[in-house]
């Protein structure tokens, strides 16, 4: 990275990096658990 | 009265979280309430996917050397986020293809003032709506729908006008040491990287406002 930038943020947000644009693997399960919880709600 | 804080973006049409990025940023910067002047730069992600790409994305990224096992899944949790935001992802209906040309009338946009829109009209034509965004004739379409003289947009993208201006932002990107997109550079000087949180994208034009009170 640039060193005249300085970069903020979530390090993990998600992006796409060449071809594929998942989501970082603790990411899923974060939104898989939200979505367990919502359905509880 | 403050100058607007400059937000440079660089993204790809075919780029999910892009377009997912661009409504978190827009619902921060409103969360900000100060003046924000926003520019896109073009980044392909994919510059030797073809035209005209016969087969649904799955398809597409199995030729990638997706894992098939993991394609659905993903898409799935993709359009979900999407909706968090209010898009409606519609992977059954879009067509794959290359972005150079989007990217040139993008650029085109750019020279007649009315960048954004024709960037939101593009990812939703892409994302939402199954259109195809990779042939003049179907971009000429798109842009007549912004409101620009199609035939004047057919000339200029057959005529590769704003080649050179989307190879600018590509140099430029490599300059900063852009890797993935969204990346947002604020100000010059912060680089943002992904579909941040709203919030995320409100502090830091926060801070930068802040910051530039400082110096007066």
């Amino acid at each position: 990275m640039n060193e005249k930038l300085e970069i903020l943020g979530d390090p993990e947000a998600e992006s796409c990096d060449g071809e594929f644009c998942e989501l970082p693997a603790h990411r899923e399960q974060a939104v898989m658990n939200r979505r367990v919880d919502e359905d509880r709600i | 009265m403050s100058e607007p804080i400059k937000v440079d973006v660089w993204s790809d049409i075919a780029c999910p979280w892009c377009f997912i990025g661009k409504r978190k940023f827009e619902a921060g910067a409103a969360e900000f309430g100060g003046e924000v002047e926003v520019e896109y730069h073009s980044f392909e992600l994919s510059p030797d996917t073809p035209v005209d790409f016969d087969g649904t994305e799955q398809d597409y990224l199995l030729t990638r050397g997706f894992p098939a096992d993991r394609i659905d899944g993903m898409l799935a949790r993709v359009t979900g986020i999407a909706e968090s935001v209010g898009l409606h992802y519609d992977y059954d209906a879009l067509q794959h293809t290359n972005t150079v040309l989007a990217h040139q009338l993008i650029h085109y946009a750019k020279a007649h003032g009315r960048q954004l829109e024709m960037t939101e009209r593009l990812l939703a034509a892409y994302f939402e709506q199954g259109r195809h965004v990779g042939r003049v004739d179907d971009l000429a379409d798109l842009a007549a729908e912004v409101g620009f003289d199609r035939d004047d947009v057919v000339r200029s993208l057959r005529a590769n006008e704003y080649l050179d201006a989307v190879r600018a932002d590509q140099a430029l990107a490599v300059e900063y040491g852009i890797q993935g997109v969204p990346f947002f550079v604020i100000d010059g000087k912060y680089g943002v990287s992904g579909a941040q949180d709203a919030a995320t994208f409100a502090n830091v034009l926060t801070q930068v406002r802040d910051e530039k009170a400082a110096v007066g």
